[in-house]
This record gives structure tokens, sequence and C-alpha cells, in this order.
């Protein structure tokens, strides 16, 4: 495997102690940058984290706790990134905070408007007080995405919602930064982690594994697609959006996957 | 460096900046790299006497005559200068007639296939564009279950496009996007 040369490099990684965030953010330190992750609930203990950093034989991560939705938390953490390193290259979006949907009748205002609050409107902040603080964007902006936004799930209305206000966001964000930085949009289709499970039922996870194991995506591919993105071989994809779903949603349709299904449920699989 | 090496890459004819660059990337990191140019033109460390006319048949048998083994194809289609309806429906059959060769003679699949066409205003350009884009995603569906990624790039006809259009196709086929299928990757020239 192609291994770019990140060292002396800075990345902030967005809610980062778990999941993808912290695929990237490892992905990254194996790379040799210096990265900054950010979390607010949850996600594994420090130490885990730390002692998976160093497993990689990354640097040493910087592990804060941060309110996306909360602008002096966002100032703060760019901030402090100034203090210690004078520099950020590497700005990876991930943070991503809703409700479950399900129905028209379960859809709320308020749901909607704090979906946005941590899903969507943090791109801006960060790219903001980054720019404020170091006279010029990161050299690369990832916004870590889905195909919610073109494909139904079950309950993924807010996180849909969200990722599409998120990629057209993104889409200005190339447009403004054009030749200034490398901006893109990273989508992955299923992909085993705790927010999988927390937002899809049990018989959901059972399909996928049972029948479409193909269609899963590992955390450390996604991470892997990061470093590639920011590794300055993909510039020409600036402002596009790059789709890490090993083939699966070209044929994910009844008539295609159907006969999948089906035989998955005569062999008892199911 | 080095990480492409015992790795080998055959590209069909093409544009030649693009050519040279994605020769250079694959070579820089050790790769053997095969061009199917015109008139027996050579870059890099290895040479096929085959030129741009001939079937992938022959090319795959001069391959194997060598001893080797494809790891990556790199198909340039609708890149002539001239096209008519028999040639656009060639070129969309070209990385069909690699891939069912590659096997056939080889014995396996390429691990990576990218087809790369060009952003042309053009009718017939744009039709065989559209269609190579669906058949990638077909090939990809057929051969779901095979270790082979196929995907797509389009370069913008210029020297930075068909530059970065290479980078691309090199990161492709890095190890860093294995999960990367029937996907289409539109490349930027500014």
């Amino acid at each position: 495997m192609f291994r770019p040369d990140f060292r002396g490099k800075t990345a902030l990684v967005t809610g980062a102690t778990r999941g993808l965030g912290l695929a990237a953010g490892l992905a990254l330190g194996e790379m040799g940058a210096q990265v900054v992750l950010t979390h607010k609930w949850g996600g594994d203990d420090h130490n885990a984290i730390l002692e998976r950093f160093r497993d990689r034989g990354a640097p040493k991560p910087i592990i804060i706790t941060a309110d996306a939705a909360l602008e002096e938390d966002t100032r703060h953490v760019v901030n402090l990134i100034g203090d210690a390193y004078g520099r950020l290259d590497f700005f990876v979006n991930n943070v991503c905070v809703t409700s479950r949907g399900g129905s028209l009748e379960n859809l709320k205002s308020r749901d909607i408007s704090q979906s946005l609050k941590y899903s969507a409107w943090p791109i801006l902040t960060y790219v903001k007080e980054i720019r404020h603080r170091f006279g010029s964007p990161p050299q690369k902006i990832i916004s870590m995405s889905s195909d919610g936004p073109d494909h139904h799930y079950p309950f993924y209305d807010y996180v849909a919602v969200s990722k599409a206000a998120l990629e057209a966001l993104t889409r200005r964000l190339a447009v403004e930064l054009r030749g200034k930085a490398g901006v893109f949009i990273l989508r992955a289709r299923q992909v085993s982690t705790d927010s999988f499970s927390e937002m899809f039922p049990a018989a959901s996870k059972n399909i996928l594994s049972q029948a479409f194991s193909s269609f899963e995506i590992e955390p450390d591919a996604v991470g892997r697609s990061v470093v590639a993105l920011c590794s300055g071989y993909l510039d020409g994809l600036h402002g596009e959006t790059l789709c890490i779903d090993k083939g699966a949603t070209f044929y994910d349709n009844v008539l295609s996957a159907g006969p999948v299904l089906m035989e998955a449920l005569e062999h008892g699989k199911l | 460096m080095g990480s492409f090496k015992g790795r080998v890459a055959l590209l069909s004819a093409g544009p030649d900046k693009f050519v040279e660059c994605a020769s250079r990337l694959f070579m820089n990191e050790g790769a053997c790299v095969i061009v199917q140019g015109k008139n027996g033109q050579t870059i890099g460390n290895e040479t096929v006497e085959a030129d741009s006319t001939l079937d992938a048949g022959t090319v795959c048998a001069e391959i194997s005559s060598h001893g080797l083994k494809i790891d990556t194809l790199i198909v340039c289609a609708l890149w002539q200068t001239t096209l008519t309806y028999e040639i656009v429906a060639a070129e969309i059959h070209k990385t069909v007639a690699y891939l069912k060769t590659t096997k056939d003679v080889l014995g396996e699949y390429p691990k990576y296939v990218v087809i790369v066409t060009p952003q042309k205003e053009d009718n017939l350009a744009s039709a065989g564009s559209a269609s190579i884009k669906t058949l990638t995603g077909y090939l990809t569906r057929h051969l779901l279950e095979q270790d082979v990624r196929i995907n797509l790039c389009r370069y913008a006809p210029s020297e930075m496009g068909m530059r970065r259009t290479a980078e691309a196709v090199f990161m492709i086929c890095s190890g860093l996007l294995d999960d990367l299928r029937g996907q289409q990757l539109t490349i930027s020239g500014d």
C-alpha cells in the first residue's frame, strides 16, 4: 500500500473518539500526522484510544471535549491547535448528532434544528475559525457523509436531511476555496460502528450481515480513503464526492438484491 | 517509494500526456509498466511489441510470454480525435474484451481496472462515456465476488487535467481505496 508522508502535518477530526472519526484519525496518524480528536459525548476510554494510536506507530493524539454546536468551543479547539502546533493542515468534519426519524408523525421541527446544528452548520463555523486564526483554510477539508441524501434508509430522516445540507455547504465552500484548499465529500455506505447499531434496528443489521455482508465497509477502509484525499493525488476531485461502497449502490434495488435476500431466507440465514 | 514493487500495470494506448504521467507515477513506486503504445513505443522498463491496433488477446499473450501477469489494467477509451459509431461501440466493449482475455490467457482478472475517458463536448464521446459509466456499474456487479475493482475516471482534456487524472488513477490503484468500486470520478483540469 502506498503511504503518503504526513509527518509535520496537523489534522483535526471532529466527533472522533469512535467509529469513522476515530478511524480517520488513526489512519492520518499512521501516516505521521499529529492528530487532534474532538468529542462531546461517549466514545471509548481515552487510554484505549491512545493505545490504538501507539499500536499504529502514530504520534500521540490530543483529545479535546468540544461541543460542535457552540462557537466558543470551536474557537477554543482551533486556538489550542494554533498555540500548540502553529498550523492546521487537514480538517475532517465528521461530527453527526441526530435523533431517529421514522414516520411523518415523528418528524419535529426541534429535532431537525438540532440535527442541523450539530451535523451541518459546524463545517462553516470550523472553517471560519480556522481561517481567522491561521489566515488561510486547511489544505484539505473533508466532510464525512453517506448516501442517505439520495437513498431511503429506515429511521434515517434526520441524518439524511443533515447530510444533504452538509454536502451542499461543502460544495459551496469548494467554490469559494478553489485554489486555496482541497474540499471533498466522502460518502460511505453501511459501516459497522456503534452509530450504525444505535440508528438501525437489529433486524436491519441482521439482513446486512447474513445476506449482504459484501456491502459492509470497514471503518479502516474509510480511514484510508481520508488519507487518499489528504495525499494531494486526488486534488482533481476538488468539490466532488468520493463514494466508498464496494459498488453496492448501483445494484441495491429490489430486482437485483431481492434474489440474494430470498436465497438467504431459503437457507435459513434470516 | 517501492510500494508497487512486484506489480505489473498495462496501459492501453491513450493520450500521450496521460500515459506518460501515469507510467512515471507507477514506475516511481517500483511497478513494471507496459504500454500498448503507438509503433511499439516504450515508456518504462518493459516493452511489449504491440501497437494500438492489436487486440487484447495478442497483447495478453505477449505479456504471458514474458512470464508476467497484470495487476493493474488502465484502459484509455474514446480518446481518438475522430469518433464514428463503430469506433464508439468498440471503445465501449474494449474493457470487456480485456477482462475476458486477461482471465482466459493469464488465468485471472487484474486487481485494479481503471477506464479513462475524456470530458468532451461531442455527441459521440458523450454517449460513449455515458455507456461506459453504466457498463462500469454492471461489470462491478458481475465481478462482485472477485478481487477486482473497476472504476472510471473522466479527464479534462488539458495538460493539468491529464496529469491530475494520472494521479487519481495512481491513488485508485494504491491500496488506499480498495473499497472504491463501480465509481465515476470526474477530474477537473483547473
